[in-house]
């Protein structure tokens, strides 16, 4: 029977999220068909794009393209969860990046203490940096969503005004850090795609962080934030430090992803690598589509990766602008938001009754 | 005479309960009536069918003899019948005529006739008595004429037939008088009213007739001037309740909770607390009286630290110990539990589950957690033994908690405090909202706590709770505590002037020196 109940419950869970995605398909389905384009073969080179290819060569490449997203994902997720709307997933890893490139290319050490080194500074700085928002919050009431939101762009513009001139690889001609030395560069496991080991840390983060929420004290503090701030206060409990640990660690998340990305894939900073994928606005997307669920954005951050890498795909072999992915995207985002609205609308009108 | 309202084998079933069952009730115009019944008796229900709220599964509604069917409200107005809810449904910004004529504006070519619309609700307020400036902001108005602006927005309506939801719960006694005075003005007006209320003693000042309801069936049609309150409540419980709870006499000298020239300012720097100065001693429950917003929440924030202590100026002091800048985990170590007011946005976490919700002020004992992960067996037994002891309705432990009752939910914050077996134990309001049944076991384990030889402080807007509770009441009015009245002096004529700002005798020197 408790079997059958938390099967249930999975699959209420998983209801809206997957409604949302078929009717996502069915509305671009429509609009290609408005605009000229046969749905069919289309999906087909979405999915191609997705999932296919040369020794499921998209299929690797949809799981590069999803660790990013599935790490700001839970990065978002753990503040979320909390109570705590940190949206500045973007300006944190970037300055992760940055701040580990640096280290990495101009630490007179060896590798090893290099690695640690950069690692503890990105992740350091990328927390502080969160902490700005919650510091704001707590003494004049700022809402975390504005001031994470804002403070995306100083640290953007910071790290490439870095990028640009006192860091500037100058032999290349193009706005970049240095390479980092190849000692430091994250080996790739699978031969001739972009797949590195550092992508392995992301499910052991996020089952972690599940573990984490679902035993622990610090969790079941967590937990109780998100649903009533003041019911934890008036428990005892110190939110205002609560705050500032659940900013420093959701910060400090998307900082290790930013070093993911230099160490793992382009083994230098360069302005744009982290910010033109939208990595960080679809790692929110993701997280709201799990519900703030850990385990939950390892498949919505897979899936909107699919969708995106899709769309790529689509657009070179059928013509169909890959706008239509996000059109998707969109659509999907409304649907589980209209979902979860009604729900909460369902639960309050069945308590005045 | 006929029925002005007639009710025929009305059901309603929502998924799970039977909430209105077979009920006929018939209400003869100029009579009040008062309907009465725990929370989930299906008051409420009933009264949503009459409004055209809720469409009834069966049965019918007679209105002056004729067949009604109400698909909104808007069909039931028609017919004559006015709502006040217990929650207004004003507009705070705008002003009392506004608010009135609202939906009925009289109107020329699409502009409203502003001036019509003012004279008739002069007229209107002064046919019924109902003092009101009519240009007034109605967010600037106290509650007791904010509920005058609904009365009359139902009138200018003509309405003929009024329910009343809780209509006294946001009143002070003075305003209770008055409207009990307008009740029967409108009744000899040949209105028909009826009203839903808990509270008993209401219920035989003002009504001519009592229908009492439970789970859903009508137990009990009953002449006010042939019954008794226990009469009533054993129909609305279904057993015999008790009203005067046995307490024991303690006389103990070792203070507790000692608040000594308090003073507490607001962020714009209002003066809200003026020289507070009071004392709670070990096996004594001190409740403190006032109309809501006197100060007294300002004063329980100060004392459990969930105000600014920069705007405390001024001496708090639990069993010899200052608390002014302690935390509230360190005043909670210390001796103190609270059980909040509100317990929807501050006592619980609806989403979260019953048990999560019992153990949060446990959360540091070995047998819930250890080194920082939490022990699941230890946290069920715990919660299971709380539910148990405290005769929480509930299947599950692991049940979310906003599927229980209000009475229910409300006993979940007073088990969860009440275990602390804290020194002083503040309870604001503690059975408001829920039904006789569980204010029952809820006074009996605050006197309980009182025959440990602990210190109870309760605030309280319900005036008979603080009087067949407390051993001495406290009055505040406007920050301040103007008067202070003992157990058996207690009258509640005299607490009910102190509430209204009224200083029976002597000065309010000799009130500052206990």
């Amino acid at each position: 029977m408790k079997i059958r109940k938390s099967f249930r419950n999975l699959t209420s869970s998983f209801k809206a999220p997957v409604i949302a995605v078929i009717g996502g398909l069915l509305i671009g389905g429509i609009i290609m068909l408005i605009s000229g384009f046969e749905p069919f073969s289309s999906y087909r080179a979405l999915f191609d794009g997705a999932f296919g290819g040369k020794n499921s060569a998209n299929l690797v490449g949809t799981l590069v393209r999803s660790a990013p997203i599935i790490g700001l994902a839970l990065a978002a997720s753990i503040s979320f969860k909390a109570g705590f709307f940190n949206i500045g997933g973007e300006g944190q890893m970037v300055l992760g990046a940055i701040t580990a490139a640096i280290i990495a290319i101009y630490a007179p050490f060896s590798a090893p203490i290099t690695a640690v080194l950069a690692v503890l500074g990105a992740i350091t700085v990328s927390g502080c940096y969160a902490l700005i928002g919650a510091w704001l919050d707590i003494r004049f009431s700022i809402p975390l969503f504005i001031s994470t939101l804002l403070l995306n762009y100083p640290a953007n513009y910071f790290a490439t005004y870095l990028a640009n001139h006192p860091f500037r690889d100058l032999t290349t001609g193009e706005v970049q850090t240095q390479r980092i030395p190849a000692a430091l560069q994250i080996p790739k496991i699978i031969p001739k795609t972009q797949f590195h080991a550092g992508i392995l840390i992301i499910p052991i983060l996020v089952f972690l962080a599940a573990y984490i929420f679902k035993y622990t004290k610090i969790g079941y503090k967590l937990r109780m934030c998100g649903y009533n701030k003041n019911f934890l206060t008036y428990g005892g409990v110190n939110t205002v430090k609560l705050e500032y640990g659940t900013l420093f660690i959701s910060g400090a998340l998307a900082g290790l992803i930013g070093v993911l990305e230099v160490f793992g894939m382009r083994y230098r900073y360069l302005p744009g690598m982290l910010t033109t994928p939208l990595y960080a606005w679809t790692a929110v997307t993701a997280a709201i589509l799990a519900n703030s669920n850990p385990i939950g954005v390892l498949f919505s951050g897979f899936l909107l990766a699919a969708i995106q890498n899709g769309g790529y795909g689509m657009e070179r072999t059928s013509e169909v602008p890959r706008e239509i992915s996000r059109v998707i995207q969109a659509v999907i985002i409304m649907i589980v938001c209209a979902a979860t609205g009604l729900k909460r609308k369902n639960v309050s009108s069945r308590k005045e009754g | 005479m006929q029925n002005a309202i007639e009710l025929k084998n009305i059901c309603k079933s929502f998924p799970g309960v039977k909430a209105n069952d077979n009920i006929s009730l018939a209400v003869k115009r100029g009579e009040i009536r008062a309907l009465v019944g725990e929370n989930g008796a299906g008051k409420t229900t009933l009264m949503n069918i009459l409004y055209g709220l809720l469409q009834p599964d069966s049965g019918t509604i007679e209105i002056n003899g004729e067949k009604c069917e109400f698909y909104s409200p808007m069909d039931a107005i028609k017919s004559g019948l006015g709502m006040v809810h217990q929650h207004f449904m004003l507009f705070s910004e705008l002003s009392v005529v506004e608010n009135i004529i609202y939906g009925m504006e009289p109107q020329n070519s699409g502009f409203i006739r502003k001036k019509q619309a003012r004279n008739e609700v002069i007229e209107l307020a002064k046919e019924y008595n109902l003092e009101v400036d009519p240009d007034a902001k109605v967010g600037n108005l106290p509650v007791g004429v904010q509920q005058r602006v609904e009365i009359l927005k139902a009138l200018y309506r003509k309405a003929q037939i009024l329910i009343f939801d809780e209509p006294t719960a946001v009143l002070t006694p003075n305003e209770q008088i008055g409207f009990f005075e307008m009740l029967r003005k409108l009744a000899a007006n040949e209105k028909t009213i009826i009203f839903i209320t808990h509270k008993l003693n209401e219920v035989m000042q003002i009504s001519h007739t009592i229908s009492v309801m439970r789970l859903g069936k009508i137990t009990a049609e009953l002449k006010t001037a042939e019954t008794n309150t226990q009469e009533i409540s054993r129909s609305m419980v279904g057993r015999d309740v008790l009203f005067d709870l046995e307490r024991k006499e303690i006389n103990s000298d070792n203070v507790v909770l000692s608040v000594e020239n308090l003073n507490v300012f607001d962020k714009n720097n209002i003066h809200i607390l003026k020289d507070i100065n009071f004392r709670v001693c070990e096996g004594e429950i001190v409740g403190i009286a006032g109309v809501a917003g006197n100060g007294q929440d300002e004063l329980i924030r100060a004392i459990v630290g969930l105000s600014d202590a920069n705007y405390i100026f001024g001496k708090i002091e639990l069993i010899g110990s200052q608390l002014n800048h302690d935390s509230i985990k360190e005043r909670r170590s210390k001796g103190l539990s609270y059980i909040p007011e509100d317990r929807n946005s501050v006592g619980l976490a609806l989403q979260a589950t019953v048990a999560e919700n019992l153990v949060l002020g446990n959360i540091d004992d070995p047998e819930i957690t250890r080194k920082g992960m939490l022990i699941k067996e230890g946290i069920r037994k715990f919660s299971e033994s709380l539910r148990d002891q405290y005769l929480i309705k509930t299947n599950n432990i692991d049940e979310e908690a906003a599927n229980l009752s209000g009475g229910n939910l409300q006993k979940v914050v007073v088990a969860r405090e009440m275990n602390h077996q804290s020194k002083l134990l503040i309870a604001e309001q503690p059975t408001r909202g829920v039904d006789i049944g569980a204010i029952e076991h809820i006074h009996t384990q605050l006197l309980d706590h009182r025959s440990k030889n602990n210190a109870v402080l309760l605030v309280s807007t319900e005036l008979s709770e603080i009087i067949s509770l407390s051993d001495r009441i406290l009055v505040m009015f406007e920050g301040q505590i103007i008067g202070e009245s003992a157990h058996d002096e207690a009258i509640e004529e005299s607490i009910g002037l102190m509430m209204a700002g009224v200083i029976p005798q002597g000065d309010r020197s000799n009130v500052n020196e206990n």
